[in-house]
């Protein structure tokens, strides 16, 4: 049997009993349980409770019960919440060292997550992100709004080009150069000039698809995307504009950033740090 | 176009049968797959693939319903975007 450890979650707060073993799992099995003020177990006994809900099948393989395609599909998913008191509120040297000690006043930490910004209405949202990274240099996110780079995997983007049809030049009797750009029209000079006429022009549009980059680096990306709007905000004075800046212009030239001398953060370890500063 | 699983993710599972238990350390999310699920992401493991060849190499592996039509093609097809929404899977 599974069971959530109570010191995860918030007092008052309801986990759901998981039964894995030598039972068949159906959606009213799921029994929650309450924990009190002190963050105890209430008189409910886990496995005798647990128990009485089991409706053994007699199969010694374990199932989750679902119905049609869906038991072939994604059954199901469990979404990742960070747990009370996990915020790191240190520079990313800070974090190597696990320094905890502070000096005077706490550091202020209130980093927001990219969900939070979602709902807001926060102006820095309508930048683009070269202009939050200047040193960025790739045309798949460099004109990215802020705000859609919050959700992953992002929305495909369509790039409009606007094309002008190829312009007719002529040479008319008297030598002179003529540009036509639409309609037709006609020129005279004295008894032996040219009636010329030029084909109808008009402006056409075109669209592609500008592709996205691996999910990895739009993950990435959401995350220096977060960290910075904290920290314009003033949310996390722990890690500063530039510092997230160099994160990026590190990442980007490299594949790579080095938080302290000997130490090397891939992408995964910079997602992971940028994560934990945020609620 | 052809699907492949995103590169660096380590792939901690757990199998019960055929039910996988697969936590992303991207998204920090843990999900549990089904057979064909885990097949296709088994497969695309291996080699990127697009929905036609994940169908002909999950055939044999699979109920005799699951045969090359329209309608399995459709759920193939879904079942890749949906693996791509949860950030499993990419284009490659």
């Amino acid at each position: 049997m599974w069971v959530l450890s109570p010191s995860s979650f918030l007092p008052g707060a309801n986990i759901f009993v998981v039964v894995m073993q030598g039972a068949t799992l159906l959606k009213d099995d799921f029994m929650p349980i309450n924990f009190d003020q002190d963050n105890e177990l209430g008189n409910e006994d886990i496995s005798q409770s647990a128990a009485n809900q089991i409706k053994f099948s007699g199969e010694s393989r374990r199932r989750f019960a679902t119905s049609g395609l869906a038991v072939s599909g994604i059954i199901f998913t469990l979404a990742s919440r960070p747990v009370l008191g996990a915020t790191v509120c240190t520079s990313p040297s800070g974090f190597i060292s696990g320094n905890t000690s502070n000096h005077g006043d706490p550091p202020l930490c209130n980093g927001r997550s990219a969900s939070d910004y979602l709902s807001s209405s926060d102006p820095l949202l309508v930048m683009i992100f070269k202009a939050a990274f200047p040193n960025s240099s790739n045309p798949s996110y460099d004109n990215r709004l802020l705000s859609s780079m919050l959700t992953t995997p992002w929305e495909p983007e369509v790039k409009l080009s606007l094309q002008v049809q190829s312009v007719q030049v002529q040479k008319d009797r008297l030598g002179a150069a003529s540009l036509f750009l639409s309609g037709s029209s006609s020129s005279k000079k004295g008894s032996g000039s040219t009636l010329t006429k030029s084909p109808t022009t008009s402006p056409t549009t075109s669209q592609a698809t500008i592709p996205n980059p691996p999910f990895q680096t739009q993950v990435l990306l959401k995350h220096l995307v977060v960290a910075f709007l904290n920290s314009r905000n003033g949310y996390t004075p722990f890690l500063s504009e530039g510092t997230i800046q160099s994160i990026f212009n590190e990442w980007q030239s490299s594949g790579s950033f080095s938080p302290t001398s000997g130490i090397s953060w891939g992408a995964d370890k910079i997602i992971e740090y940028l994560n934990l500063t945020q609620n | 176009m052809k699907w492949q699983v995103i590169s660096d993710q380590v792939i901690n599972c757990c199998s019960w049968d055929d039910e996988l238990v697969f936590y992303n350390k991207l998204s920090g999310d843990t999900h549990l797959l089904g057979s064909a699920a885990a097949q296709v992401l088994l497969e695309l493991r291996k080699s990127p693939s697009n929905a036609l060849s994940l169908i002909e190499a999950l055939a044999p592996c699979q109920p005799s319903e699951m045969v090359m039509n329209e309608e399995s093609y459709i759920y193939i097809e879904h079942l890749l975007n949906e693996l791509n929404m949860l950030g499993l899977i990419e284009f490659s």
